[in-house]
């Protein structure tokens, strides 16, 4: 029943990478913080740890970062909350910028980007934050409304 | 209340934070699959590969309903800017494109930020100046390359 969903027509229908001409998302174009600067993001990309079941063997390859038992999925969005691309299944004791390396069918089209964390690798296709950077900040102050 | 000192004091700074609030778009997609579907956050035991087509197909459904039923992620549709920015839509195509060259990626984003830092600046004086009704001025500013 799952494996309906999974896998084409259905997943392929609705589950779409972005591809060269997409047009400028609206939310980053309708944005003057975020256009003219991201205008070649096509989404976000990032790891996320689901809750799994595996056999005992496999079990400690499985245990993350947080202690328990995952697999590890990369998925990615556009910026109005659909999915566009999954990638599931890894042990949960595997990295983001593994699974990252190992998306072949992840095609990002020449000069465009995904918008990802520090966790993955800074590469033409994928556009990180600075490092070592102070960070719960905000733009403008409200003096006024103290 | 936000203080003086929470504002970014430079161009990595600035950058970092309209990154993050973009890129939170995946935070905000994890949540809205995860409540809407609670069977990920148990660890059924089925066999590992319908583990495995357990959240591609939940991920394809999230889209199926977004699709046909749009006002189902209201709850979590919401503009979360506050930056007092006027949300006007530039409208036009003719921005210098930052991709005509392959660029090396450190050096796109030291452009970008350095672009996104000079235009803060600029709204920052700006704004001191009490000009900050003033729309068409500061888009022109803001935009100098379009013209």
């Amino acid at each position: 029943m799952v494996g309906i969903f999974s896998a084409a027509p259905f997943y392929t229908q609705c589950i779409r990478l972005p591809g060269a001409n997409s047009p400028i998302p609206p939310k980053i174009r309708r944005n003057p913080r975020f256009f003219p600067y991201f205008r070649d993001a096509l989404g976000a990309l990032d790891g996320s740890h689901i809750h799994s079941a595996p056999p005992a063997s496999e079990r400690a390859s499985c245990r993350n970062r947080k202690g328990f038992v995952s697999q590890n999925c990369l998925f990615g969005s556009d910026f109005d909350l659909r999915f566009i691309y999954a990638l599931t299944g890894w042990e949960g004791s595997v990295s983001d910028a593994r699974m990252y390396e190992n998306a072949d069918d992840l095609h990002i089209p020449a000069g465009k980007y995904y918008l990802a964390d520090a966790g993955f690798p800074h590469s033409n296709h994928l556009l990180v934050p600075y490092r070592g950077v102070r960070y719960h900040l905000a733009e403008w102050d409200h003096a006024s409304l103290r | 209340m936000l203080l003086k000192n929470n504002r970014p004091k430079n161009k990595e700074e600035l950058f970092n934070l309209r990154h993050s609030s973009l890129r939170n778009v995946i935070e905000r997609i994890f949540g809205v699959l995860k409540r809407r579907f609670r069977i990920l956050c148990l660890a059924p035991e089925y066999n590992m590969q319908i583990q495995a087509q357990i959240p591609a197909a939940l991920c394809a459904i999230h889209n199926f309903i977004s699709h046909h039923d749009p006002d189902e992620d209201e709850m979590e549709d919401f503009d979360d800017f506050d930056d007092g920015g006027d949300g006007d839509d530039g409208g036009n195509d003719e921005h210098r494109a930052y991709n005509e060259e392959a660029i090396e990626p450190s050096v796109r984003r030291d452009r970008i930020a350095q672009e996104m830092w000079d235009d803060y600046q600029r709204l920052l004086e700006a704004r001191q100046e009490g000009t900050e009704s003033d729309d068409d001025e500061f888009d022109n500013n803001m935009y100098p390359q379009s013209l």
